[in-house]
């Protein structure tokens, strides 16, 4: 059965201050937006443009620019490293993002409740949020230790053999996702509760006078009124996972073994700064930039985005 | 009214403490290894429980952690909040209710440049800063981070638009310009929104790493990351029972932020206003 949903958080027109027959209020705007958008020319704008801009030269900090077109462009296609980092890249937010969403959804639905002693279950649950990354990194890699490591002592109650995590190319990637959603699905799982508490009882209620079950409540009822929130968390968790995982892996495993973690941004960084390849780098920066945003239209059609008819 | 279905509800619990021990294990390991001796903390097999204590740990931890680092987060966390939440709160509301043309370009300029990764960024702004003669001073330090305003702007913007206009539009009967609207009605509905604003932003600034290494050079402008990631370079010296102990000191401070403003997390995102 199909319940009328009132469209409360998806699609308000924000047009009372418009002003009717007046102008816009330019001063007042300037006093709004002005000390944010000169902050951000600055030291935003402008090193996009001097990022793409470098795109087209070859440099190497010391010995004066070379203008070479779109060579650098043209030497991704044939770096087969860049390409393992592209296909690295898309692993992770595959195995990264995905259960970040998915975990952080569950989690909300599951702690969306009260019994004595809640706070200290939910402030464990919010615990990895404060933790930063360089940190967590290094206690993670004691944690996937395969001899001394909780995660493999664990596994060999149940007589099972751990992998070697970080030292093994088929392990190391997942051990990093495991990471990524542990320290990711907090923020989440907080938006999520946020919409969750904003989702009319009345529905649930209704659904549950029509005899549906839990799955049918999460699947028909909750999931579809939270989906301006699941556009935030995936856009927030791809990119986390795309640029912010540059620390656990810088950490943890430096690309290694054998380029198996070696995601883009970490192969980015190397360019610039051990190669000193500052062209070759930006044009793999921009690339980066051109997907990842390509992604996100695709994930959602800009009405969605906004929130604003157009 | 729901139904109470007991069986239903020890299980459900069960889950969620189950879960919780599953999240919570990182830090039990982390806490436990703090306070192991250096033979204990590289036994085998690993021990659930420190033998036995050693509390010169937190003492030898603090000394490899200067003091100055402890300082310059804090000042650094500040001022970035700060001044960032100053950008991003009139901003978020002038982009969800004010009409102006441009705005709609605005919002994506926003909402694109989110995706633009800080590490791309690093060698152009590092010679932007290098340019204003900024390195090694905390204009330098500080205004390059407030400047990424485009997560708030949209988080603020999101809240902005569920805010009902009825609210404002008294407001502006009552013959309230948009500065008077803005401070006494916005603002203060926006507490919870704030609050929950404050308190992500307090600890990513914490967490930095990679801009302070660039953007610093000078001993005395020194943040923890960078202490801490000075440490662990350093393993051979370091044995791992005093690099748990850093990670948790430098962990702390933060910690104890989070926990009393953890509440705001949630009831600030869920919006002040109720219909």
């Amino acid at each position: 059965m199909r319940t009328p949903i009132p469209a409360t958080a998806t699609a308000t027109v924000p047009a009372v201050l418009k002003g009717r027959r007046e102008r816009a209020p330019w001063g007042w705007i300037a006093v709004f937006l002005v000390p944010n958008i000169t902050l951000f020319a600055i030291f935003m704008i402008l090193p996009i443009i001097g990022a793409v801009a470098l795109s087209f030269f070859d440099w190497d900090l010391m010995s004066p620019p070379v203008f070479v077109g779109l060579d650098n462009y043209v030497a991704i296609v044939g770096d087969p490293k860049a390409i393992n980092s592209i296909v690295k890249t898309a692993y992770l937010v595959l195995i990264g993002v995905v259960p970040t969403v998915i975990v952080s959804f569950l989690l909300a639905v599951l702690i969306n409740t009260s019994f004595p002693g809640i706070r200290v279950v939910r402030t464990i649950y919010l615990m990895p949020l404060v933790i930063s990354f360089v940190a967590s990194a290094v206690l993670w890699r004691y944690i996937y230790d395969p001899r001394f490591g909780p995660i493999n002592t664990i596994l060999s109650w149940f007589g099972i053999d751990g992998p070697a995590w970080l030292q093994s190319t088929s392990w190391s990637m997942p051990a990093i996702a495991i990471v990524t959603v542990w320290l990711r699905f907090p923020l989440g799982m907080l938006l999520y509760l946020a919409a969750l508490q904003s989702v009319n009882p009345a529905l649930i209620e209704a659904a549950e006078i029509d005899g549906a079950g839990t799955w049918m409540k999460l699947r028909h009822v909750i999931w579809p009124n939270v989906r301006p929130v699941t556009f935030l968390v995936t856009i927030v968790s791809l990119r986390g996972v795309l640029f912010d995982s540059f620390d656990v892996v810088k950490v943890m495993t430096d690309g290694g073994p054998i380029g198996s973690t070696d995601i883009l941004i970490r192969y980015i960084f190397d360019m610039a700064f051990s190669q000193l390849r500052l062209g070759y780098a930006s044009a793999l920066a921009t690339a980066l930039f051109v997907i990842v945003a390509a992604m996100a239209m695709l994930l959602s059609p800009p009405k969605a985005l906004t929130g604003v008819r157009q | 009214m729901t139904v109470v279905r007991p069986f239903r509800r020890v299980g459900h619990i069960g889950l969620i403490l189950f879960i919780g021990a599953v999240v919570g294990l990182p830090f039990y390991w982390l806490l436990i290894s703090a306070l192991k001796t250096p033979v204990e903390v590289a036994a085998y097999p690993p021990t659930w429980f420190p033998r036995e204590f050693r509390w010169q740990n937190i003492a030898d931890a603090l000394a490899l952690l200067s003091t100055t680092s402890m300082i310059d987060s804090v000042i650094f966390a500040l001022s970035v909040t700060v001044l960032q939440l100053a950008l991003v709160v009139p901003t978020g509301f002038a982009l969800a209710k004010i009409q102006f043309p441009g705005r709609q370009a605005l919002l994506w300029m926003f909402i694109i440049t989110f995706f633009v990764p800080f590490q791309v960024l690093l060698i152009p702004t590092f010679l932007v800063v290098r340019d204003l003669g900024w390195i090694d001073t905390w204009p330098g330090l500080v205004l390059p981070i407030v400047a990424q305003t485009s997560f708030g702007v949209f988080v603020f913007r999101q809240f902005y638009i569920d805010l009902p206009d009825e609210v404002l539009e008294a407001a502006r009967m009552d013959g309230a310009n948009l500065g008077q609207i803005f401070t006494r009605i916005v603002v203060p509905l926006s507490m919870p929104a704030i609050a929950a604003y404050v308190s992500v932003t307090l600890l990513t600034a914490w967490n930095m790493f990679i801009w302070p290494l660039v953007a610093t050079t000078d001993l005395e402008l020194r943040v923890l990351p960078i202490a801490l990631s000075a440490l662990v370079t350093q393993r051979s010296l370091v044995t791992p029972n005093l690099a748990m102990m850093a990670v948790l000191l430098s962990t702390l401070p933060i910690i104890a932020i989070f926990v009393p403003l953890q509440r705001y997390f949630v009831s600030g995102l869920v919006g002040a206003v109720k219909e």
